[in-house]
């Protein structure tokens, strides 16, 4: 049992807590006038403290200190709650959660993509209700570093992880009771001035241990977050948590910038509970009330908490790979976590005082978080360990009873009686056999203590040996023994191999894959080859047969004693390389050969010109017509820049007949100019404008940026590449795209300590900032046509949802800068609506010719869930729209165009290159040892 | 002993299948491309295929200029200028590339045959190409072997009178320019690709494991089994 149990286990609690209170949104979000009012409140509040904002920001560095205590605390915490849990019955939050959720959340959790969970989060926030929420306090940084100080006059709740006993047995604490105690905790914490906060700080640093509790408030007026953590106070008014941290995070729109990460953030299905079941309250009532964007943001903030403790999963999970049930003591993973967290709160550190938000932050974010890689990982880099599983720590259920295991498994102790006959000794190996793609394999074991005798044998065995003899000393198993200092090839019969080895002595064992030999170390230094002609099944081992003998065992996973490991795998590399590059190759013109490759994979992939300036030079001729290889260029070309219809059109022309008898192609098309319509890529003639004013929106806060220095300064490359998702060009598939611009420069404003920032521009900054994200929203209203707001409507939505002081101020920018280009959006929306309609209509045919595969019907619910996104460039979406997408959908034309030409489907080089990449996994399979060297992409330029 | 027993039997189908999903990035091909190009000093289509595949070279294209030169020139038979063009660029490379020099000699002879000046031929085979080594010797009989034929173009060793076997000196000399200019890698990774197959399927081949080999690489065509 382990951490990941502990947080499951939290997590499983507090999601039915947190839909519960989204329920309870929904119900309240009709009378929202309500919560407007709280929400006012605290804008006020936060209006007020707005001077001493920035001020206040510098603590988030003492703060995020704060945070990593308590997290470690946390962590100490769950681990001996963890066990209290299990036993105990469901809290009464947990039964008042909706049966019908479950059971659509267990469904939908099989085939649910993470994107989907991501906009499900998004739509919940959408419709949730403005309410202070409190978020568990290791997220809270997490959040300000991916960019979402958000402003809040609502709130988001969220329960934190640690329920105990008393909070169980005394679970009766309703969710209105909750809610009033973060009401006051928010005010109290709103309302906290510097010197408050930096003497709570103080306090917290002081008294961090458990029953500590933090607050983290970020509040705006002009745009200023502050953070503050409280030690006092509000935690004892709960009385129920132990650890209680409280972030009440003031929204200031920035709203989907910690969207990015979840894309990574492994999935798991707790999570997907608390999105999904969110969903189910709220889907579809579509308040987009006032508080639309602000709520959004705040809740957002949830997700990016959600998403961060994902990402720390994921990172421990990788680190203590199957410890599951491995470590008991959880220690080791304890430790692992500890590091994450750190990093974790580094790059918090980064992200607070270095302009916060936007790319940047985000970027660091997950760069951090690839920092804790594992060194197994680093040292045996090509092995597939969902294939084959590195050896990481001794197995408790493959060992001999006489022997003890401690110190996560890793520590071996002799608790026989120890007579001195062979039936005595015991031996334990680890849980999964060496992989051979590790190449070369190397194992340290430290005699802690030799005990009576020094009975000690380190080795390899093979899957059949019986575990109570030493390694060497039977069939199947090879050993180098303590005592004698002799080798034992499955035999009793020891040979004269190296020296005794006793306490304090470190032996290592390391296996050849590549020439099936092993040799030991000791102390570092290479006692030379001991066995030849090994097996490849084999299992690190070692064996004790009297009292008292202790050994460790490292893994890798510390720095080795004989550290000319990495040295040698180069090495082979090296030789492997050489061995191929002088491989005798039998061909005769390999110079023809390429050029043949290389004029085919250009026909092929229609680079029309570089094919006719190369095969006039190298005499060759073409197997297609220029005519027919332009026709397919231009469609390629027209399909990597988006222009889907144009592609389709031009397809139709050029080949008839392949379309309409390919209906799943045609669909597959029409699904990415569905893309391309919302990308803004595929729009006709008339809609020029509209793609043409999103597109001043970069030019716009340029201006700003060149009025204001202090924000050129605070704004660093994320926001450029902020203005590029804006006009979905510039979004790549990786997590660290698409800030919304007015993400960055919000944050940029915010971040920037001591900024003077002019109101004035801000508004005019955010307002220009502002226009995709309305103009999204507008989308949104169109897509549901029982949603009675019209287009104007949702433009005084999008402006409204600034949750700012001047709203008036914005009003007058919408309208000078905005309404005009509405009625063409309009128009657009209406086109992609249109098509909507088309594409759903078409896949409904297909359905019922039973021509629809899984993943096309994926394709399609994908696309379509780009509408329900306001920014659909920074949705979980996003990856969809970016240009790199387009690749599969040309390249599966192109192949289809081709084939109905009688051309093969791909280029030899292609087939080459995936046939080479085969072999090498059959190398890999075979046991062969090289693909730990060698993989496909040595194969291509590294540039 | 087998890692994993269920690789035993791959059929050429399930091979082909794997092929077709194989996550091809299209820029590493391209890269691949372009390296081949940059490389073997193919300028122009380098330049179009930047432009076409909106990628950059590894290298500056002007510093192919004078490869493309000298590479022309072997191509088109003008050994000499070949030859004054390499010594003008680096004057060491071919003193101390000496098989490489042989051949380049050894094309300028088959020039000389193909001309059918015989006497030239005999004159310049003996003054120049008569120091060598035994490998040496081999192929400059095959060389001289050609003078026996009232038709070379039909005797068994056309091969040398062949485009393909200027391309392939142009090659072998091309890459040594660019050993003695970067020092970092003078085949391209074409080259490798092509190699690693062949070693790999060999390597496979010598444990008696089964799987679909490649043949022809030409076609990437798969051995029916």
């Amino acid at each position: 049992m382990d951490f990941e149990h502990a947080d499951n286990d939290n997590d499983n609690e507090h999601n039915p807590n947190l839909s519960m209170e989204n329920s309870s949104a929904s119900n309240s979000s009709s009378g929202s006038n309500n919560s407007n009012l709280t929400a006012a409140t605290v804008n006020a509040a936060a209006v007020s403290g707005g001077s001493t904002a920035a001020a206040l920001l510098f603590n988030i560095e003492a703060e995020q200190r704060l945070l990593t205590d308590t997290e470690q605390e946390q962590q100490q915490q769950q681990q001996q709650i963890e066990a209290d849990e299990h036993e105990h019955s469901p809290t009464p939050i947990q039964q008042q959660l909706p049966q019908a959720d479950e059971s659509r959340v267990e469904a939908e959790q099989q085939e649910q993509a993470q994107q989907e969970q991501n906009q499900d989060q998004v739509e919940q926030q959408q419709q949730e209700q403005p309410q202070p929420e409190i978020i568990e306090a290791d997220t809270i940084a997490d959040t300000i570093d991916a960019g979402t100080i958000d402003n809040d006059n609502d709130a988001v709740v969220e329960r934190i992880d640690d329920y105990d006993d008393e909070e169980d047995e005394g679970g009766d604490d309703d969710l209105e009771a909750e809610e009033e105690e973060v009401l006051e905790e928010e005010e109290a914490a709103v309302e906290v001035d510097v010197d408050a906060v930096v003497a709570a700080q103080q306090q917290a640093a002081g008294t961090a241990p458990p029953p500590a509790e933090s607050a983290a408030v970020a509040g705006t007026g002009t745009g200023a977050a502050v953070a503050v953590a409280s030690a006092s106070g509000s935690g004892s008014a709960s009385g129920q948590q132990r650890l209680h941290s409280v972030a009440v995070l003031p929204s200031y729109s920035t709203a989907r910038a910690p969207l990015p990460p979840l894309l990574r953030a492994p999935r798991s299905n707790h999570n997907n509970n608390s999105s999904t079941s969110n969903n189910n309250n709220n889907n579809n009532t579509s308040n987009n009330n006032n508080n639309n964007t602000s709520t959004s943001s705040s809740n957002n903030s949830s997700s990016a908490a959600t998403s961060s403790r994902h990402t720390r999963h994921f990172y421990s999970n990788n680190g203590s790979h199957f410890s599951n049930e491995m470590y008991a003591g959880g220690h080791k993973s304890s430790s692992q976590r500890d590091g994450h967290s750190q990093s974790h709160s580094s790059s918090r550190l980064a992200g607070g005082s270095g302009g916060g938000g936007g790319g940047s932050g985000t970027r660091n974010a997950n760069q951090s978080g690839h920092q804790g890689v594992d060194p197994l990982r680093l040292l045996y880099p090509n092995v597939n360990e969902n294939e084959t599983p590195l050896p990481r720590c001794w197995n408790p259920h493959d060992k001999c009873l006489n022997i003890g295991l401690s110190h996560n498994n890793l520590r071996v102790t002799y608790k026989g009686v120890g007579k001195q006959h062979s039936e005595a000794a015991g031996s334990v190996r680890t849980a999964y056999p060496i992989p051979p793609s590790c190449g070369l394999y190397y194992f340290e074991v430290r005699i802690i203590s030799k005990g009576r005798n020094g009975y000690m044998g380190i080795g390899l065995t093979a899957q059949q040996f019986r575990m109570n003899r030493l390694p060497g000393g039977d069939k199947q198993s090879y050993g180098y023994h303590g005592y004698d200092g002799n080798s034992f090839s499955s035999s009793c019969n020891g040979q004269s191999y190296g020296p005794t080895f006793t306490t304090g002595d470190i032996i290592g064992c390391c296996v050849n894959f590549l020439n099936n030999t092993c040799f030991y170390t000791k102390n570092g230094f290479d006692l030379g080859i001991a066995f030849r002609d090994l097996p490849t099944k084999l299992y690190p081992t070692v064996g004790l047969q009297t009292p008292g003998e202790e050994v460790d065992a490292n893994f890798g996973q510390e720095p080795f004693k004989f550290d000319k490991i990495e040295e040698m795998m180069r090495d082979m590399r090296a030789t492997i390389l050489r061995k191929i590059d002088r491989y005798p190759h039998l061909l005769e013109t390999p110079e023809n050969l390429m050029n043949r490759l290389v004029s085919t994979y250009l026909v092929h992939s229609g680079y029309c010109k570089t094919a006719e300036a190369f095969n006039a030079y190298t005499h060759q001729p073409f197997d297609e017509d220029l005519a027919s290889i332009k026709t397919r260029q231009k469609i390629i070309k027209l399909i990597q820049t988006g222009k889907m219809s144009q592609a389709i059109e031009n397809t139709l022309r050029a080949y008839p007949g392949l379309l309409e008898n390919n209906k799943n192609l045609w669909f597959a098309l029409k699904c990415r100019q569905f893309i391309e319509m919302i990308n803004g890529a595929d729009i006709e003639h008339a809609n020029n404008k509209v793609t043409a004013t999103t597109q001043t929106m970069p030019t716009n806060q340029t201006s700003v940026i060149q009025s204001t220095k202090a924000f050129k300064h605070s704004k660093s490359g994320g926001n450029i590449s902020g203005n590029g998702s804006g006009n979905g060009s510039a979004s790549t598939n990786t997590n660290t795209n698409t800030n919304q611009p007015q993400n960055n420069t919000a944050n940029s404003a915010v971040i920037k300590p001591g900024d003077k920032t002019d109101p004035k521009i801000m508004i005019i900054d955010d307002n220009s900032n502002k226009c995709p994200e309305h103009d999204s929203n507008s989308m949104d209203v169109e897509m549901e046509p029982c949603n009675s707001h019209s287009n104007g409507d949702s433009c005084s939505n999008g402006n409204a949802s600034v949750a700012r002081n001047s709203l008036d101020a914005i009003d007058e920018e919408m309208d000078v800068d905005v309404s005009p280009s509405s009625r063409n959006y309009g128009r657009v929306i209406e086109k992609i609506l249109e098509f909507g309609k088309e594409l759903s209509s078409m896949g409904q045919q297909l359905e019922k010719e039973n021509l629809m595969t899984e993943e096309e019907r994926q394709m399609l619910e994908d696309a379509f869930s780009l509408i329900a996104y306001s920014n659909p460039w920074s949705s979980p979406l996003g990856w969809l729209l970016c240009p790199s997408r387009r690749e599969n959908v040309s390249t599966t034309l192109n192949s289809a165009i081709l084939e109905s030409l009688n051309f093969e489907r791909r280029p030899p080089l292609e087939y080459l290159v995936a046939h080479a990449a085969e072999l090498l996994k059959l190398i890999g399979q075979n046991s062969l040892g090289e693909d730990a060297f060698i993989t496909i992409d040595d194969v291509f330029p590294q540039n | 002993m087998s890692y994993n027993e269920k690789s035993e039997a791959i059929t050429k189908e399930e091979w082909l299948q794997r092929l077709e999903q194989f996550p091809f990035k299209q820029a590493d091909m391209n890269r691949l491309i372009m390296n081949y190009l940059v490389t073997e000093g193919f300028k122009e289509a380098a330049e179009k295929f930047q432009h076409e595949a909106e990628l950059e070279p590894s290298v500056e294209l002007s510093s192919l200029d004078d490869r493309i030169l000298i590479r022309e020139a072997v191509q088109a038979g003008r050994i000499e200028e070949a030859t004054h063009l390499v010594n003008q660029l680096h004057p060491d490379l071919l003193g101390s590339e000496f098989y490489l020099f042989f051949h380049l000699q050894q094309l300028q002879l088959i020039e000389l045959i193909r001309a059918g000046k015989v006497e030239e031929a005999l004159v310049f085979a003996q003054s120049k190409l008569s120091e060598s080594g035994e490998d040496i010797r081999f192929e400059l009989e095959r060389t001289l072997a050609l003078l026996a034929f009232e038709k070379p173009q039909e005797s068994p060793f056309a091969d040398l009178l062949e485009q393909s076997y200027r391309q392939k000196i142009a090659s072998e000399l091309n890459a040594a320019i660019l050993r003695c200019e970067h020092n970092e890698d003078s085949t391209p990774k074409m080259m490798f690709l092509l190699k690693l197959i062949l070693w790999a399927q060999s390597k496979l081949d010598s444990r008696s494991i089964n799987y679909p080999k490649m043949k022809d690489l030409e076609t990437a065509q798969l051995e029916n089994k």
